[in-house]
């Protein structure tokens, strides 16, 4: 998959503006986003002649430099290639924030939302998939897995 | 005697399993609306389990991240182990020595087939096949006897490290896993007797809780599940690591044997193929361990990861199993994430109890092979 066409081609067609970055120190290549068009890039994405990216294989949320990162690690089945694809968010003190959910895109993505929401204190805005799957809830306000929640543990 | 209308009330009623219950796969609790004996509707709650593992990462030094590694899924501890040492290997940039990935290799494939093991006993179990279900764990203790040699651990290895593993092959271990091999080769042909040319329970499996390609697309389902319904998907075939491409080996698929493509029996009996070329594996990976080092570095308290990432994936005996690490050059990872194929899994659990006998509900989840630690971490 040529990315850089496919990045040009992404702000052409959309008008949003994307970087592509490396994942880490691997020749895998992230397309970062702005979290507002994250839903606009998903679905153009999935239906893109040369991207066809179809499968969600994983999507992973950390905090970095007082940012929550979304990185969705995407593949398609017909062309056998992959992307990840992120967007930053800003982190307000004990507030959610939102970004459009992609479920409607990748159904597969539900359970990973609904962790990233309970654990991240992220609302997927759109994701009214209804699963009859709970999972573990805290209070409101504790969203253990940012840097800011105070883990009150001793590690032997 | 005239029945009054009040006792003839065909109303739904509820019904509440869990968190602890013998016919779950762990805690979890289940809340069923039945019509009789039919459900109509089923509803799941998990979180009984966690234990903050992802969160204990953050304040471990990279050298004691294996000890909650190994507990994302207890019964298969191998495949999380050889998920992060691969992705921490991968951000260091550090070469595995040919040994120790045939010997990585060999203890994968022991625990995928200690695994499936362990799901046919219980589905055996959840059937009332005891009998079956002692034969299936005496085998199972002979894999867990070679982890014993190998490791000192029957569960819980914490024997991998990053750069290889903590140690070389033990004396006696190679021979004693072609006579372990030879001997579930013979065992396979009972089980074969006793669960696919037995009938009555075939007819306790057969179209039950089929699941569809579609389904398996739509919720993200992976591994022995998805090959039961006829889904080619393996990680060993398409990200091939720690010498898995250097051997062949068949994938099974399902075939609708019995019922349907993707029922409970196609999922048993893909099971039982994939021991059958676990065991091919095996014996060919230990005829062709390499001479060499088994571990290329020595990790100690003070090992630390250079900034950066990496995406690591790996076929548990459950399915994809993948591990997201992030590393900010510091003493302790700045983000450890699995991607467990329990998680997708469960999603499709609700849907597939709409319709069935509450007396299928145990054989059902059972089929499944969930594992919530991995779901609840």
């Amino acid at each position: 998959m040529d990315l850089k066409n496919l990045a040009q081609k992404l702000d052409r067609e959309l008008a949003v503006s994307s970087t592509l970055k490396p994942f880490g120190r691997t020749e895998q290549i992230v397309l970062d986003v702005k979290s507002e068009d994250l839903a606009k890039v998903a679905g153009w994405l999935r239906l893109e002649e040369s991207a066809r990216l179809d499968w969600l294989e994983n999507l992973s949320c950390f905090e970095s430099k007082s940012k929550l990162v979304l990185s969705y690690f995407l593949r398609s089945q017909i062309l056998d290639h992959s992307l990840i694809v992120r967007c930053e968010l800003s982190i307000p003190e004990g507030e959610k924030v939102s970004v459009t959910s992609v479920a409607s895109v990748w159904p597969m993505v539900h359970p990973y939302e609904q962790e990233i929401s309970t654990l991240f204190g992220v609302e997927f805005k759109g994701n009214h998939s209804q699963r009859g799957v709970k999972g573990i809830s805290f209070a409101e306000g504790a969203y253990p897995l940012r840097k800011s929640y105070v883990w009150e543990a001793v590690v032997l | 005697m005239r029945f009054s209308q009040e006792c003839l009330s065909t109303e739904l009623s509820l019904m509440h399993l869990g968190p602890i219950h013998p016919s779950l796969p762990g805690p979890m609790k289940l809340a069923l609306q039945v019509d009789g004996e039919r459900i109509v509707r089923a509803e799941i709650e998990t979180g009984y389990l966690h234990k903050g593992l992802e969160k204990s990462y953050e304040n471990r030094n990279w050298f004691a991240s294996m000890i909650p590694t190994d507990r994302i899924d207890s019964e298969g501890s191998i495949f999380a182990e050889m998920a992060l040492c691969m992705a921490v290997e991968q951000i260091c940039n550090i070469q595995v020595p040919r040994r120790a990935q045939m010997i990585r290799l060999i203890l994968s494939e022991l625990n995928r087939v200690s695994c499936h093991l362990t799901y046919l006993a219980r589905v055996a179990q959840s059937v009332g096949f005891e009998t079956t279900t002692h034969y299936i764990l005496r085998e199972r203790e002979l894999i867990l006897d070679l982890f014993e040699l190998m490791t000192g651990s029957r569960f819980n290895l914490n024997f991998f490290r990053y750069g290889g593993v903590s140690a070389d092959i033990t004396e006696g271990f190679i021979e004693r896993i072609f006579e372990v091999c030879r001997i579930i080769q013979i065992r396979l042909r009972e089980y074969h007797a006793l669960m696919i040319d037995n009938q009555s329970f075939v007819t306790r499996l057969a179209w039950l809780g089929p699941i569809s390609a579609e389904d398996v697309y739509l919720m993200g389902i992976t591994g022995p599940n998805a090959r039961a319904s006829g889904v080619i998907t393996d990680i060993r075939k398409s990200h091939p690591y720690s010498g898995y491409d250097l051997i062949d080996f068949r994938v099974p698929l399902g075939m609708g044997a019995a019922g349907t493509v993707g029922d409970s029996f196609d999922r048993l009996k893909v099971r039982l193929e994939e021991i059958q070329e676990s065991l091919l594996l095996l014996t060919h990976a230990a005829e062709s361990v390499p001479p060499g080092d088994f571990s290329c570095i020595r990790v100690t308290h003070d090992f630390t990861v250079p900034a950066g990432e990496y995406f690591s994936r790996v076929e548990g005996a459950r399915g994809f199993l993948g591990c997201h690490v992030v590393s900010s050059g510091d003493f302790s990872p700045v983000r450890v994430q699995w991607r467990t194929p329990s998680q997708n899994q469960l999603q499709i659990v609700p849907q597939l109890l709409k319709g069935v006998a509450l007396q299928d509900v145990p054989v059902l989840l059972s089929t499944l092979d969930l594992s919530i630690p991995e779901v609840d971490r």
